[in-house]
């Protein structure tokens, strides 16, 4: 039997990997829109290498997450650190943005790259889904080992935003009317 | 040709053992000496330790009331094993022989915690440990240590002779802590540390504490035989290891309780599961459908964009003009 700490070490890898695969090709996107790359061939390639990475990403994201509380021991102890909370938040908010980019992609088409706004939108929410990624293997990396690379920032993991019940109730049903007003505007189109 | 090579080497692969091994330990716990069938307790793989281990406790306990057991371990080699795990065990069949399993119970062990099996980093010969236990019903119990370790590529084993106490009934007016008395055996970094000493029979009670065997000091006791006795112990600013014992004297001959070990961590981390998981389901949520939504709404406004321009262009056409 696999134990939870090795089957979390494959997720994350993948999860790291096709993540920052993504990020690169939104980035390069995002230079292409802005006419800084020169026109290139390799268009349409960066939009279905960001999209696809990201779908693979976002597919091995859940097991990650539950390999890694498993392997925390967080289910036995509670959350033994603030990394562990910051952790949890990060991998979940470049989670939620991935699948809005994905839907975005999804609903627009490729016509979502036409227009200088919509192209922004698209590869900035694309690489924050990266950076959030990214972030939370470092975090991951600080409480394992102690150090990660991004230890040169000199982030702030150890404070925990905790909001109250209230607010995170009235952050989920905001979300939840962004969702419905969207794919209404989406389907009346 | 290939097909024997091939043959072999499948006969050779299903020769081999499947099993694990711990060198980082398990971690401190309640486990019998087979420690779930560790490699250490297994006679085709293991090696003799060469520690001897000296388990020594008072002789006659009374019933109910609570004793140190000490082990020393002398003998070892000089190769730093670490950690080495020490067990304290009641039989020496693997199986359902810890304290516990004779009806003892362990109130204080050697790292703040009540467990029969602990792993120690950096022990030297000669170094003692201490289980503090509680008595059950008048009968004889035997004992016994064992010692698991690594070294020289084999898991170590080694166990010591049985050690036979014999629990006698309370004699009348003895001071004593009652049974139910349970010390504190953990506490956080400046914590205050007060607790109700229940005894019986014990008419004044003093209560000396030590840190890690130094010089024994008196604690603050209140209250008195009728009401109960209250302790506070001095408030720990950094983490360490503190012992206490209570001297207790009344009509009968004065006691004095085991070194009880109170072990201080630093401030642990504590924060509201739910809080924590709804928090990051309402993330996730918004941040999905702030994506979503801004890309639609953005196509929507293109959308009408080029709807009142094909507008424009098509009133302009109809007026014979040109854009």
């Amino acid at each position: 039997m696999v134990s939870p700490a090795t089957f979390h070490v494959v997720t994350t890898e993948l999860v790291v990997g096709t993540f920052a695969l993504a990020g690169l090709c939104f980035a390069l996107k995002l230079l292409s829109s802005f006419n800084i790359l020169p026109n290139s061939k390799f268009d349409e390639a960066f939009d279905s290498i960001a999209h696809g990475a990201l779908l693979f990403g976002l597919l091995s994201l859940p097991f990650a997450i539950l390999s890694g509380v498993n392997s925390a021991s967080v289910d036995e102890r509670g959350f033994v650190s603030a990394l562990l909370v910051n952790k949890l938040w990060l991998s979940f908010a470049g989670l939620g943005i991935a699948i809005g980019v994905l839907i975005s992609r999804w609903k627009v088409g490729i016509e979502i790259w036409n227009e200088s706004k919509s192209s922004i939108i698209q590869s900035s929410f694309g690489m924050a889904a990266c950076g959030a990624i990214l972030l939370t293997a470092s975090v991951g990396g600080k409480f394992t080992r102690g150090e990660s690379l991004l230890d040169i920032l000199h982030l702030p993991y150890d404070l925990v935003l905790l909001m109250p019940i209230w607010l995170s109730v009235i952050l989920l049903i905001s979300g939840l009317a962004n969702f419905v007003i969207a794919m209404r505007t989406s389907s009346s189109q | 040709m290939r097909v024997k090579t091939t043959l072999i080497l499948c006969l050779l692969l299903l020769a081999t053992n499947l099993g694990a091994a711990e060198p980082g330990g398990v971690g401190d716990g309640v486990y019998d000496m087979q420690c779930g069938g560790a490699c250490h307790g297994d006679s085709d793989q293991n090696a003799t330790s060469s520690a001897s281990l000296i388990l020594t406790t008072e002789s006659h306990i009374y019933a109910g009331q609570a004793t140190t057991f000490s082990l020393q371990v002398e003998s070892l080699t000089s190769s730093p094993y670490a950690p080495i795990g020490l067990f304290l065990l009641s039989d020496t069949t693997g199986y359902r022989d810890t304290p516990q399993d004779i009806g003892w119970q362990i109130l204080s062990d050697s790292k703040g915690d009540v467990n029969n099996y602990i792993e120690i980093s950096g022990l030297t010969d000669g170094d003692t440990i201490d289980w503090v236990l509680r008595a059950p019903e008048i009968g004889n119990y035997t004992f016994y240590a064992s010692i698991q370790h690594g070294g020289n590529n084999a898991p170590h084993f080694g166990i010591s002779q049985a050690y036979t106490v014999e629990v006698l009934p309370i004699p009348d007016n003895l001071p004593r802590l009652t049974e139910e008395f349970t010390p504190i055996v953990a506490r956080e970094v400046g914590q205050v540390t007060k607790f109700q000493l229940s005894t019986e029979d014990a008419d004044t009670v003093v209560v000396e504490w030590r840190i890690d065997g130094g010089v024994a000091n008196q604690a603050i006791v209140t209250g008195d035989a009728v009401n109960g006795f209250m302790v506070e112990l001095p408030t720990a600013n950094q983490p360490s290891t503190m012992q206490w014992r209570a001297v207790l004297d009344g009509e009968g001959p004065q006691q004095t309780s085991p070194w009880f070990t109170l072990v201080t961590n630093e401030q642990g981390f504590s924060i509201d599961e739910t809080a924590v998981y709804l928090q990051a389901i309402s993330v996730l949520i918004f941040f999905a459908g702030l994506t979503v939504l801004l890309q639609t709404r953005n196509r929507t406004n293109q959308n009408k964009e080029e709807k009142s321009f094909d507008e424009i262009t098509s009133t302009v056409s109809q007026e014979g003009g040109e854009l």
